[in-house]
C-alpha cells in the first residue's frame, strides 16, 4: 500500500513501531468490517494507543485494555507518533519524534 | 418513547412477564450476573432464522417475574459482527413482532469503566430505559479504583447499582432497580452530549471521548499493581518462545485432565446402563413368562425386550456416556477463559493457525476434538465469522477422538505390532499425527474451494488476569451438557434406534447347529454336568448371535458393499463392522467379537485374546485375513473416515442444513477410502501382503 502521507515525519505504520511507542491513530485503510472491529475496541481515529509487544500478532494498549491484533491489520493503521514511554525503547532514527 | 400518557407496546414474553435485556462487553461478567439473577433457570433458543443462540430466563424482581434476555457480549452496537447486529435488532424490536424490551440492564466493568461506558453511550441513544449495573465493584475496591456512584447516576440520569456478580453483592438492590424499570419508574432517557474533536473521522470517537471525560469526572484511581502484574505475566505468556511452550503444556494438561477425569464417570455410566439393561432384560423375561398368549409372550421376550434393552437403553447410554467428557472439557475451558489465559493462548497460536487458513480461535475446538468431535463442534460457536466457523467444524472430526482409541489399540497393539511396545507407540503417534495433518491440509484445501478466502485477522481483547470463578465454570459445564442432551441427544438416539433395527432385523430362526448345541446343553444339565451345560449354552447363544447378525440388514449391507471394499483388503465381515461403527466407532470391536470370537467369553477390554482370534481369521480362499496390509488399511480408514452419526447430527444442528454434514461425510470417507486403497494396493504390489 502506498500512502503519500507516510512521508510526514511523525506518521508511521503501527506494525513498524517499537515497543513503548505511543501515538494518536491518524487513519485506517483496512476493509470496512475489519475497521469496525478495530474501532469498536478503541483503535479509532483520534485515539491514543501504545505498543506493548511487537511482532505478528502484536499487542497494543488502547482505551484501558490490551488488544492483540494481527500485523496484517496493524499494517493498515497509521499513527502520529507522540512519544516513547518504555525505558528500553529507542526511537528509530529515520522517524523523528513528533512535536506534539 | 416512554411518554407519560400512553405507554408504548411492551415486549411481553410467552410467560406473560415483561422482558428486560442484559447487555455488556465481553469479559464484563455477563454470564455470571445472568446466572445470579435467574438461578440457572434459563432456556436457550436461536435467533429467528439463524443458528446464533440466545438465552433467557425468569428473574424475580420486586415480587414479580421478569424475563431476562441475555444478549451476546459486545463492544459496540453498530459494529459488523452478526452477534452485534442481532443484539441491536433485539433492542430495537427488529425481530420479535416489533416489540422492544421494556428496558435494559447495561453491565459495566468497574475495573475498566472507560471502555464499558463506550457501550452505555450507544445504549442511551437507543431510546430504551436502562439500569446500569456496575460489576466487579469488589475488584475495583481492591485495586483502589474509587467511583462516585451517585455522580455517575446523575450524569447518566439512570439508576446505577454497584454489584459483584461473583459474590452476589448488590444483586438484590439490582433486582429492585429492575422492578422500578419494569414499573416504568425509569422513564427518562438521557442523550449524552457528544462534543468531540474528531467526530468527522470516526463515529466511535464521539462515544470514546464522552466516556473518557465522564470517567475523569466520576473516578479517581491510585496507581494499582494489578495492571503491572498482568503486564509482567503477559511478557512471559505471549513471549515468542515461552508462549508456545506454555500453550502446549497447558493444552496437554487440559486433555490429560479431561481423559483421566472422565474415565471413571464414563465407566460408571456404562455400568449403570449395563445394570439397567440387565434389570429390564430380567423384568421382561419374567413378564413374558407370566402371560399366556403366545404372541404377546414372544413379543415381550424377543422384539420388545431387544428394543428396550439394546435399542433404547443401549442408545441412551451411548448418548449419556459422552456427558462426563463434555462437562469436564467445558468446565476446564471456562476456568481457563475466566483467568484470561485463553485469550493469551489464542494470541500465541494465531500465526500458526492463520497459515492453514483458520482463525486463532479454532484451536479450542480442534483441541476439544481429541476428546470428542461433538463438544468440539459446539465450542466452535465462539468463532464470529461464519466461514471460519464452518471450516473449523468441518475438519474437527479428523482429529483422533477417544472413540477411536479402542480401535487403534486393537489394530496397532493386537494386529500390527503385538509385543513391540515401541513400534506400537510410534504407530499410535502416527495415527494421531495422520489425523491432525489431514485436518490442517483439509483446512487449506477448504479455504481454496468451498469456503474461499483467508480467516478474519485477529483482533482480540486481552482481559486482565484474575482468579476464575468455580461457580461460573460449573454453570457453563452444566449448560453445555444440557444443550448437548437437548439438541443432539434426540437425533443421536434416533440414529441409535435405526442402527439397532438394522442389526436386529430381519430375524432368523436358530440353525440346526444351534438347536443341536442347545439340545446337548439340556442333556448335559440333566446329567448334572452344570459347567459343561453352561459352556454349551453360551456357545449356542454366541453362534445364534453371529447367525442373526449375518442375516440382518446390517449383515446384508456388509455383503452388499463387499465388492466396493474388497480393494482395501476388507471382506464382508469387516464391512459389517464398518456399518455397525456408525453407531459409534468402537462398536466394531464388539462386532468383531461376535463375528470372529469362538464363543468363549471375550471381553472388550481383553484385546489380546480377541486379537488371537482375529489373527486366526481366514478369508474364503483360506489366506489369513488380518495381514499387515489389511490391518494398516483398516487403521488408516478409521483415522480418516467420518463414521460417527453423532457428529453428523450435531453438524446438521450447528450449520442449519444437511448440506455440510453430507459434504463432510463424503469427503472424509472418500479420502479415507482413497488412502487405504493406495496403501493396501502398494503394499500388495511390493509383495507385503
Amino acid at each position: 500500500m502506498t500512502v503519500p502521507i507516510t512521508q510526514d515525519p511523525g506518521m508511521a505504520r503501527l506494525d513498524g513501531l517499537p515497543v513503548g511507542t505511543c501515538g494518536i491513530v491518524a487513519f485506517l485503510t483496512a476493509r470496512d468490517v475489519e475497521v469496525l472491529r478495530l474501532k469498536a475496541l478503541g483503535v479509532c481515529i483520534g485515539r491514543r494507543i501504545e505498543v506493548i509487544r511487537t511482532g505478528d500478532p502484536l499487542i497494543v494498549r488502547a482505551f484501558g485494555t490490551r488488544i492483540g491484533l494481527s500485523a496484517q491489520l496493524a499494517r493498515h493503521v497509521f499513527v502520529d507518533v507522540c512519544g516513547y514511554q518504555h525505558p528500553g525503547a529507542t526511537p528509530p532514527s529515520h522517524r523523528p519524534e513528533s512535536p506534539r | 418513547m416512554s411518554d407519560d400518557c400512553c405507554p408504548p407496546e411492551v415486549n411481553v414474553a410467552a410467560t406473560g412477564a415483561p422482558v428486560v435485556a442484559l447487555v455488556g462487553n465481553p469479559n464484563a461478567g455477563k454470564t455470571t450476573l445472568f446466572n445470579q439473577l435467574t438461578g440457572m433457570r434459563a432456556k436457550t433458543a436461536n435467533y429467528p432464522g439463524t443458528t446464533v443462540e440466545h438465552r433467557s430466563g425468569l428473574a424475580q424482581a420486586g415480587g414479580r417475574p421478569v424475563e431476562i434476555l441475555d444478549l451476546p457480549g459486545l463492544y459496540a452496537l453498530d459494529s459488523a459482527s452478526a452477534e452485534e447486529r442481532l443484539s441491536r435488532d433485539a433492542l430495537t424490536g427488529a425481530w420479535s413482532r416489533g416489540d422492544k424490551p421494556q428496558g435494559a440492564i447495561v453491565l459495566l466493568d468497574a475495573t475498566n469503566l472507560e471502555r464499558s461506558l463506550g457501550l452505555v453511550s450507544q445504549m442511551l441513544e437507543l431510546d430504551i430505559p436502562i439500569v446500569v449495573a456496575l460489576n466487579m465493584i469488589d475488584l475495583a475496591r481492591r485495586d483502589g479504583i474509587r467511583i462516585d456512584v451517585p455522580r455517575l447516576a446523575t450524569e447518566l440520569q439512570c439508576p446505577v447499582v454497584p454489584v459483584s456478580a461473583r459474590t452476589g453483592e448488590g444483586v438484590d438492590t439490582l433486582r429492585e432497580a429492575i422492578a422500578s424499570l419494569v414499573k416504568r419508574q425509569v422513564l427518562r432517557v438521557a442523550k449524552p452530549a457528544m462534543a468531540c474533536d474528531s467526530c468527522a473521522a470516526c463515529s466511535f470517537s464521539a462515544h470514546f471521548d464522552w466516556a473518557e471525560r465522564l470517567t475523569a469526572r466520576v473516578q479517581s484511581t491510585r496507581r494499582t499493581t494489578d495492571s503491572v502484574h498482568s503486564d509482567k505475566l503477559d511478557e512471559v505468556l505471549t513471549h515468542p518462545v515461552v508462549g508456545p511452550l506454555a500453550v502446549v503444556s497447558t493444552l496437554f494438561g487440559l486433555l490429560v485432565i479431561v481423559f483421566w477425569g472422565a474415565d471413571m464417570p464414563m465407566s460408571i455410566i456404562d455400568w449403570l446402563f449395563g445394570r439397567l439393561g440387565d434389570m429390564a432384560d430380567a423384568g421382561m423375561r419374567a413378564a413374558a413368562a407370566s402371560v399366556s398368549q403366545p404372541w404377546l409372550q414372544s413379543l415381550l421376550r424377543d422384539d420388545l425386550r431387544s428394543l428396550v434393552v439394546r435399542g433404547l437403553i443401549g442408545g441412551l447410554g451411548g448418548v449419556l456416556v459422552f456427558l462426563p467428557q463434555i462437562g469436564l472439557l467445558f468446565f476446564a475451558l471456562a476456568l481457563l477463559e475466566d483467568t484470561g489465559y485463553l485469550a493469551r493462548a489464542t494470541f500465541v497460536v494465531d500465526r500458526l493457525m492463520r497459515r492453514v487458513g483458520l482463525p486463532a480461535k479454532a484451536f479450542v475446538p480442534l483441541l476439544s476434538a481429541h476428546a470428542c468431535a461433538v463438544p468440539a463442534i459446539l465450542s466452535a460457536r465462539t468463532i464470529e465469522d461464519e466461514r471460519d466457523r464452518f471450516a473449523t467444524m468441518f475438519i474437527a472430526p479428523l482429529m483422533s477422538c477417544s472413540a477411536r482409541i479402542p480401535v487403534y489399540t486393537l489394530v496397532i497393539g493386537g494386529l500390527l505390532f503385538p509385543g513391540h511396545p515401541w513400534k506400537a507407540a510410534a504407530a499410535m503417534a502416527g495415527a494421531y499425527g495422520l489425523g491432525a495433518v489431514s485436518a490442517l491440509l483439509g483446512a487449506m484445501l477448504l479455504r481454496r474451494t468451498a469456503l474461499p478466502g483467508g480467516p478474519q485477522p485477529l483482533v482480540l481483547e486481552m482481559p486482565r488476569y484474575r482468579w476464575p470463578s468455580l461457580r461460573t465454570a460449573l454453570w457453563t459445564a452444566f449448560d453445555r451438557m444440557r444443550t448437548f442432551v437437548q439438541s443432539a441427544g434426540s437425533l443421536i438416539l434416533i440414529f441409535s434406534l435405526v442402527l439397532w433395527a438394522l442389526a436386529e432385523y430381519p430375524r432368523t430362526e436358530p440353525s440346526s447347529q444351534v438347536v443341536a448345541l442347545r439340545a446337548s446343553a439340556d442333556t448335559l444339565a440333566a446329567r448334572g454336568q452344570e459347567r459343561a451345560a453352561t459352556a454349551a449354552r453360551e456357545a449356542a447363544t454366541h453362534l445364534h448371535d453371529r447367525e442373526a447378525l449375518e442375516h440382518s440388514f446390517a449383515g446384508r449391507f456388509g455383503h452388499l458393499i463387499e465388492p466396493a471394499i474388497a480393494p482395501l483388503g476388507f471382506n464382508w465381515q469387516i464391512g459389517l463392522g464398518l456399518v455397525s461403527s456408525l453407531a459409534a466407532r468402537e462398536v466394531i470391536v464388539s462386532t468383531l467379537i461376535i463375528v470372529y470370537g469362538a464363543g468363549d467369553a471375550i471381553s472388550e477390554d481383553d484385546t489380546s485374546s480377541l486379537s488371537d482370534h482375529l489373527k486366526r481369521a481366514r478369508r474364503e480362499d483360506d489366506t489369513p485375513l488380518f495381514t499387515l496390509a489389511t490391518s494398516l488399511s483398516l487403521l488408516i480408514f478409521y483415522v480418516l473416515a467420518l463414521q460417527c452419526t453423532s457428529t453428523l447430527a450435531i453438524m446438521r444442528r450447528e450449520t442449519g442444513s444437511w448440506k455440510w454434514p453430507a459434504l463432510q461425510f463424503v469427503t472424509m470417507t472418500g479420502g479415507a477410502y482413497l488412502l487405504s486403497l493406495i496403501v493396501y494396493q502398494a503394499l500388495r504390489a511390493f509383495g507385503i501382503a
